[in-house]
């Protein structure tokens, strides 16, 4: 009876397995605390204690910090929808030259390389602390998403579709118009959605470098020990973003679905 | 490969496609004057959408020439096999996409001119699609998605069509409906189809010449005149 060699038996899950399990094994170190007799529990206790209960007489101030940071992410979100078309379309393989496409994907991996904080800190040094900072650090980083995702939509498509408009006269611009955005257009709107619930998530925690938003209220909440003032906004943000996640799964679904 | 000022609407002069290696057929030459309908009939996979391919500049020949009495794209109609329609947009503008050629980008960017609009309506209504105008092409059926490529390339209104399987989808009273256009467009505009067709009925009833390729013959292609 043949038997399967080593080789036949070490399937790629496998391997990945073993991996992992080595990776878990040269981390251990991470587990290390600082070396002093603490009692985790009761430091925890102590600590969430003084977060209950909440304090809502700031309730109208979280309101308004909660719609400038939907503010931020609204303009942050449109402005990165546009600027990041023209740099998806360089980027796809199936339609900008090669040369094109890898100078437009270095770029892009270089905005995603930085996490939106550090670009919002970029921006405060440019700007000042103020909203605008929020909207351009959020801007750039979307873009960095944005232009994969959409780059990646393009390189699915099919390209009989453009090609068929293209060989009864129309131009470059028009099979571009006509045979490659709308196959696109689901995924587009989709992406952008995702990019509206992520840039909310991000736009409140950028406030804590001076970006706007109702980070800027956590942050100074705080730094004056106000737990209870801070649980009324962390409370506020969990109501946004749940909101959110159910607003914006039942769309994006609608939107797929009926592609 | 495509030259403009011949006497007929396509000539073919010792003509031989190749695909995967196998020669589909050698040394083919006919003539198609304007105004003429020429089907190509014979088995699947035989070569007829590779020879229509190869007219509509799409597929290298191995051999051979072709040259059409036309070397404007605009003037070239293709009725594609897999049809080619963008899925997303309405029939409308799936079949106001076959005068792209003829519109500069800037007057198609944000729609089409009402008159525009108006003649590729009219042409959808004859078709028996009218009432499909704004729905997605990808709620239709694969009938009324012919139906839509074939008013595609009538809005276009070239000198020439090539026609893959035009009627695949369709049942026999709309096949001869289509075909008759077709056959009409030909008669009182002097336009000129090349067109795969399977069904033998049609071809009697429609086409002028019949070209049939059949790997038993000789050269693998032979020439029939019906009227």
């Amino acid at each position: 009876m043949p038997r399967l060699s080593w080789r036949e038996r070490f399937t790629a899950f496998r391997a990945t397995l073993l991996l992992f399990a080595i990776a878990v094994i040269i981390s251990l170190p991470a587990m290390t605390g600082s070396g002093r007799d603490l009692n985790y529990w009761e430091n925890f206790m102590r600590f969430a204690g003084k977060f209950f209960p909440p304090d809502l007489s700031v309730t109208p101030t979280v309101l308004v910090a909660l719609g400038e940071t939907i503010q931020i992410a609204v303009m942050a979100t449109f402005f990165a929808a546009i600027i990041a078309l023209p740099l998806a379309v360089a980027g796809s393989q199936n339609i900008a030259p090669r040369w094109m496409n890898l100078v437009t994907r270095m770029i892009l991996n270089v905005i995603r390389t930085l996490p939106s904080l550090i670009w919002a800190l970029l921006a405060v040094a440019v700007v000042g602390p103020n909203p605008l900072a929020g909207v351009i650090g959020l801007t750039f980083y979307s873009i960095g998403y944005l232009g994969k995702f959409y780059s990646d939509a393009f390189e699915s498509i099919d390209a009989e579709v453009s090609d068929g408009l293209r060989a009864s006269g129309a131009n470059a611009v028009q099979s571009f118009q006509y045979g490659m955005l709308p196959q696109v257009k689901p995924l587009i709107l989709s992406h952008v959605l995702w990019m509206l619930e992520y840039n909310i998530r991000s736009a409140a925690i950028i406030g804590y470098v001076g970006a706007g938003g109702i980070g800027l209220l956590l942050h100074t909440y705080q730094e004056f020990g106000h737990w209870d003032r801070f649980s009324t906004v962390l409370l506020f943000i969990l109501i946004l973003v749940t909101t959110l996640d159910l607003f914006g799964e039942w769309l994006r679904g609608k939107i797929l679905r009926d592609d | 490969m495509i030259e403009a000022a011949i006497k007929n609407a396509v000539e073919v002069d010792g003509l031989e496609i190749v695909r995967g290696g196998r020669s589909m057929f050698t040394e083919m030459s006919w003539e198609l004057p304007d105004g003429k309908f020429l089907a190509v009939t014979g088995p699947s996979g035989i070569g007829k959408s590779s020879l229509l391919a190869c007219l509509g500049g799409r597929l290298r020949q191995h051999h051979g020439t072709f040259r059409l009495s036309t070397a404007d794209p605009r003037q070239v109609g293709v009725i594609f096999q897999n049809l080619r329609l963008s899925r997303n947009l309405s029939v409308l503008i799936n079949v106001l996409c076959g005068q792209l050629g003829s519109q500069p980008w800037w007057r198609t960017l944000f729609s089409f001119p009402a008159a525009e609009r108006q003649r590729a309506f009219e042409i959808m209504c004859e078709l028996g699609i009218g009432e499909l105008a704004n729905k997605p092409v990808r709620k239709i059926s694969g009938g009324e998605q012919q139906r839509t490529a074939i008013a595609r390339v009538l809005y276009q209104s070239p000198s020439i069509i090539f026609a893959d399987e035009p009627t695949s989808n369709l049942d026999a009273g709309l096949s001869a409906k289509m075909l008759g256009i077709l056959r009409n467009q030909c008669d009182t505009e002097g336009k000129t189809a090349v067109c795969v067709l399977h069904d033998a009925e049609l071809v009697e009833e429609f086409a002028d010449v019949e070209l049939r390729l059949d790997s038993r013959v000789e050269h693998g292609w032979s020439l029939r005149k019906i009227r």
